[in-house]
């Protein structure tokens, strides 16, 4: 399994964020997480990324258990999580942009004195993943100087050049639609056929197209988790959750 | 035809000359007063620049950064008033003291963001600055006279104007290059990544609060220096060096000059000195026409003077969606 999740559980006071939550993802799939407002789905994504500390369970990333990993070495690890909105460094260039996201993983030191611009390993490489996410003719562009849709591919370029092995996102719908949402998950599985894809999200029919299994959260348990004709089928779904929606 | 990199090196070596070739300069026309003014203008170089590395480059807005250079500055004073006679050893100490300082304040201030982080580089600045108030037995209030300068060695003799002299422009080259080095790097880039986008930069894998706290103390030894420096150069200290006043004063020479811009401190420090001196002989209000001018810049070009000449080329510029490598 790329991602075990066993008995997983955080409090905050009095609420109970995520109750005994054990999931599994298999590698190379995309899996997307759904659950209505309140069930705990940015709070799981802030255990896995490591920005939180669970208060019990175990998180194993490919066989390897990561619940008590900072989340630099989370994202040693390759697991690297990306947010609801384009977050880039906007008076940056986009070589500059990619460039910060590769040297961290080159270089062990903060590298005081040799000059960036002549670390041509992390610069080639940074070039060559501008090519991949369609920037290569924008190399000195400011990252504010580019256009919105330039701006989400340089997006999804930082989270590629930290090498993930699985990818953490966070609402990408919400953030920009679902066509655009679309796009660059394709965008994304288009450059690494391999990468492991958890995809959180509000809305249930955004993610019935793109995912390979569905797991429905609701009050920080899971609720069903299958296919995505086994979910819509799922009379206890249904009723927790698409009907109140009114999805048809 | 030279390129844009060699042109500004070309600019800097001039100007660099030009300070050299000062001091005779102004002996030949009977104005050596203006030696002392360009010495200050020097210091206040480094601080001021030190302060960009901050606040320029790691985007945060430190309001006790006078602390650092007023502790270098008595670090120095007091260890002449002990005996300490050599120079090197005064300088590491204050070097010492200004980068350990730093390194404390921008520890805890790092732990809080925007108007806390505001709060508290102020709160700690004013505790040195109450401290040295305080300290009867180095002053208190009068301030502290520095009774000698130590001495430099190579049988140079460090009292004499011309020598001081050249001694300050040597610290401002080094310094300068240093900053050149250290913005330009791996660090420097990732610093100028955790301003612009912090959590971001924790998603791509940085520790984050490192990059700051590095900055901080790295700034921090830089104006211990600047603080020997100018301790030396008035043979005097008093506590007003640490007061939040004095950081006012180098944030608006930072924000004059150019923030994040290499070249900004220095800048920023020559023009609001001189305009110092010029207008506080005219008008004892002199401040509202540094503020008037201040506006001014910042409103014409957000980069400060640094970012005037760009803002001229700017115009001729390419479109920007033309970008191609160099």
């Amino acid at each position: 399994m790329a991602l075990q999740i066993s008995g997983l559980g955080k409090r905050f006071g009095g609420l109970e964020a995520i109750r005994n939550l054990s999931l599994q993802i298999a590698p190379g799939t995309i899996h997307a997480l759904i659950g209505p407002n309140g069930a705990g789905k940015t709070t799981l994504i802030s255990l896995l990324s490591g920005f939180l500390a669970a208060d019990c369970g175990n998180i194993d990333f490919f066989g390897k258990p990561i619940q008590h990993r900072s989340q630099q070495e989370r994202v040693g690890a390759g697991l690297v999580r990306s947010f609801q909105i384009t977050s880039i460094f906007p008076s940056l260039t986009v070589l500059e942009n990619l460039q910060v996201s590769v040297q961290r993983r080159h270089h062990r030191g903060f590298g005081f004195l040799a000059a960036a611009a002549s670390d041509r390993r992390a610069r080639e490489e940074a070039a060559t993943l501008a090519d991949r996410v369609g920037l290569g003719r924008h190399l000195q562009s400011r990252g504010d100087a580019l256009s919105h849709g330039m701006r989400r591919r340089l997006d999804v370029g930082l989270s590629l050049a930290c090498a993930p092995r699985m990818l953490l996102m966070d609402e990408p719908m919400a953030g920009m639609g679902h066509d655009e949402a679309d796009e660059v998950v394709s965008l994304i599985r288009s450059l690494t056929p391999e990468l492991t894809i958890l995809l959180v999200e509000h809305d249930m029919d955004a993610v019935f197209a793109l995912a390979d299994r569905i797991t429905v959260l609701v009050l920080g348990a899971v609720l069903a988790s299958g296919t995505a004709q086994q979910i819509r089928d799922d009379p206890e779904v249904r009723a927790a959750y698409l009907g109140t929606e009114g999805a048809s | 035809m030279l390129t844009k990199k060699s042109q500004s090196a070309l600019v800097w070596i001039v100007l660099f000359v030009a300070l050299a070739c000062f001091p005779w300069l102004a002996t030949w026309a009977g104005q050596d007063f203006y030696i002392g003014v360009v010495i200050r203008i020097m210091i206040f170089a480094i601080v001021a620049s030190s302060l960009n590395l901050i606040l320029g480059y790691g985007g945060m807005v430190s309001f006790g950064h006078a602390a650092f250079f007023g502790l270098g500055a008595y670090a120095a004073s007091i260890a002449v008033v002990h005996g300490a006679n050599n120079v090197w050893l005064v300088w590491t100490l204050a070097a010492v003291v200004g980068g350990i300082s730093a390194l404390a304040v921008g520890f805890v201030a790092t732990r809080t963001r925007g108007a806390y982080f505001i709060m508290i580089t102020l709160a700690m600045g004013q505790l040195f600055y109450f401290l040295f108030v305080g300290l009867r037995q180095y002053g208190g209030d009068d301030g502290l006279r520095m009774p000698t300068r130590p001495a430099l060695g190579f049988g140079l003799d460090i009292a004499s104007e011309s020598v001081f002299y050249a001694v300050v422009l040597i610290w401002t080259l080094l310094m300068h290059l240093l900053l050149a080095r250290l913005v330009r790097s791996r660090f420097g880039l990732a610093l100028e990544a955790v301003r612009e986008n912090e959590s971001r930069m924790g998603a791509i894998g940085y520790s984050t609060r490192q990059y700051r706290v590095i900055a901080f103390a790295v700034a921090g030894v830089m104006a211990g220096v600047a603080g020997a420096l100018l301790a030396m150069h008035n043979q005097f200290v008093s506590p007003k060096m640490l007061h939040w006043s004095q950081s006012g004063t180098l944030m608006i020479m930072v924000a004059l000059g150019g923030m994040g811009r290499l070249h900004g401190g220095f800048l920023g420090a020559a023009v609001f000195l001189l305009l110092e001196e010029v207008l506080s002989s005219y008008f004892s209000y002199w401040h509202i026409f540094v503020g008037a001018i201040l506006l001014l810049v910042v409103m014409v070009s957000p980069d400060g003077l640094a970012g005037l000449g760009r803002l001229f080329k700017r115009k001729a510029a390419t479109p920007v969606d033309e970008g191609h490598a160099p």
